[in-house]
C-alpha cells in the first residue's frame, strides 16, 4: 500500500518541478526577445507650430578677432603720428554678447536674426605711410580708435551643410550693420563726420549638437559707411556658444 | 498676427532711425586736438629749411619753445607771452603776443604744416620775403 503512495508521491513532485522549469524557461523571456526587432516609429500628430514653422529664441555669447585696415589718403596732412607706433597689423581680440531668433519655416528652410552688442578690439593696418623730411621715419595722418562699442543686427541664412541624426551643420550667409554707441576720442573725431557705422557681408558654419547648444564661427567683413574720406574696412572672426533660451529659463 | 508684425516693424524702424539720427558734434574737434598734442610739452628746433638749405641744430640745442595749457608760452630767447590757436583757410596756426627780455611787445603767427605727439612741423614767410621758412621741431 505504501509502495504506489510513495511512487505517486514521486511522479508528482517530478511533474510538478518539470513543469516548473518548463514554465520557467518559456515563459520567462531573455532581453533579447524583449527588445522589439524594429524600432517603435512614433507618430507626430500635425500641429499648428509645423504648419506654420518653428521660432526659438536662443541666447548667445563668443569671442572674435578683429583687425581694421585704414586707408588716409583722401585727408589732408595736418596731423602725423609715427606709423610704427600706431600699426600693428595684428588681430585683436573682444567679446559679443547677444540672442539670436531662429525660424525654420514649414518647408525646413532656416533663417535667423542676430541682435548683439559688440566690443571690438582691432589691430590697426594702415595702407599708406608718409614721410615728414628731414624727421627719419613715416607717419600716417590719422589714427583711428580700436576699441569701440556697436549694437548690431544681422539677418542669416542657414542652408543645412550635413543633416545627420542627432547633429546639423549649417551654413551662414547674409548681411549685418553695427552702428557705433562708444565715445569717439580726440584723435578720430578730426576728419569724422562723428558717427560711424559698418555694413557686414557674413559667411561661417553653425554646428548644431542635438539641440542642446550651438557651436559657431562666423567671419565677417565690414565697411564703414558713414565717413568716405577715411575708408575703414574692419575684418572679423567669431566663435562662440548659442543657447535655447528656454532651456537656460 | 499682421499688426504684431506691423507693431515689431515699425518699432525697428523708429529704433534705426533714432540711431542714425545720432551725430557727435565735430565743430572745433580740430583745434582742441592741436592743443592736446602741443600743450605742456618743450619743443626742440632739430632744423631750419629755407628754400633749399637745412640747418640741422639736433645735437646743440640752440632754440626751444613751451606751450602750457593754460595758453601760456615762453622760449629759449626769453620771449614770455600767450598763444592761440585758429583754423583760416583750412589751416591751422599759432599766433603769439609776448614780450621780449626788454619788454618790447611782439607779435607773430606761424602756420602748422602738421602736428603729432612727438613731431611738428611750422612755417612762416619773413616779412619782405617770399620764400617760405619751414621750423621743424620734437620733444625729447
Amino acid at each position: 500500500m505504501k509502495k504506489p503512495f510513495l511512487f505517486l508521491k514521486i511522479l508528482a513532485i517530478f511533474i510538478l518541478f518539470f513543469q516548473t522549469a518548463v514554465y520557467s524557461q518559456t515563459n520567462v523571456p531573455k532581453k533579447k526577445d524583449i527588445a522589439p526587432l524594429v524600432p517603435p516609429v512614433a507618430v507626430k500628430p500635425v500641429t499648428k507650430i509645423d504648419q506654420r514653422g518653428k521660432t526659438e529664441l536662443s541666447l548667445f555669447g563668443s569671442m572674435s578677432l578683429s583687425n581694421q585696415q585704414i586707408d588716409d589718403k583722401s585727408i589732408d596732412g595736418s596731423f602725423n603720428y609715427i606709423y610704427d607706433e600706431v600699426n600693428s597689423n595684428s588681430y585683436k581680440s573682444g567679446y559679443t554678447g547677444g540672442f539670436s531668433i531662429d525660424r525654420t519655416t514649414k518647408k525646413k528652410r532656416h533663417f535667423g536674426i542676430i541682435l548683439s552688442l559688440n566690443r571690438i578690439i582691432a589691430g590697426n593696418n594702415y595702407l599708406n605711410k608718409y614721410s615728414v623730411a628731414p624727421f627719419v621715419g613715416k607717419f600716417t595722418h590719422y589714427k583711428a580708435d580700436n576699441q569701440i562699442t556697436t549694437v548690431s543686427i544681422a539677418a542669416h541664412i542657414k542652408p543645412i551643410l550635413a543633416n545627420g541624426v542627432k547633429h546639423k551643420l549649417y551654413l551662414i550667409l547674409g548681411p549685418s550693420f553695427d552702428y557705433r554707441i562708444s565715445n569717439f576720442s580726440s584723435h578720430s573725431l578730426v576728419n569724422n563726420s562723428g558717427r560711424s557705422a559698418f555694413v557686414n557681408g557674413d559667411l561661417g558654419a553653425e554646428f548644431d549638437n542635438n539641440g542642446y547648444y550651438i557651436l559657431f564661427a562666423h567671419y565677417k567683413l565690414g565697411q564703414e559707411i558713414f565717413n568716405p574720406d577715411i575708408p575703414v574696412r574692419l575684418s572679423r572672426f567669431e566663435v562662440g556658444i548659442s543657447i535655447k533660451a528656454k532651456d537656460l529659463f | 498676427m499682421k499688426s504684431l508684425k506691423l507693431f515689431s516693424f515699425i518699432s525697428l524702424a523708429s529704433l534705426l532711425v533714432l540711431f542714425l539720427s545720432c551725430k557727435k558734434d565735430t565743430t572745433n574737434s580740430k583745434t582742441d586736438l592741436t592743443l592736446e598734442m602741443l600743450a605742456d610739452k618743450i619743443w626742440y628746433l632739430n632744423y631750419e629749411q629755407n628754400d633749399s638749405v637745412t640747418n640741422t641744430y639736433i645735437s646743440s640745442n640752440a632754440y626751444y619753445i613751451k606751450f602750457l595749457k593754460d595758453k601760456t608760452t615762453e622760449d629759449s630767447d626769453g620771449l614770455v607771452g600767450t598763444y592761440s590757436i585758429e583754423e583760416l583757410n583750412g589751416k591751422l596756426q599759432i599766433n603769439v603776443t609776448a614780450k621780449t627780455v626788454n619788454m618790447n611787445s611782439i607779435t607773430y603767427t606761424h602756420t602748422i604744416e602738421t602736428i603729432g605727439e612727438k613731431k611738428m612741423v611750422l612755417s612762416y614767410t619773413p616779412s619782405g620775403q617770399t620764400s617760405k621758412v619751414t621750423l621743424f621741431y620734437s620733444i625729447k
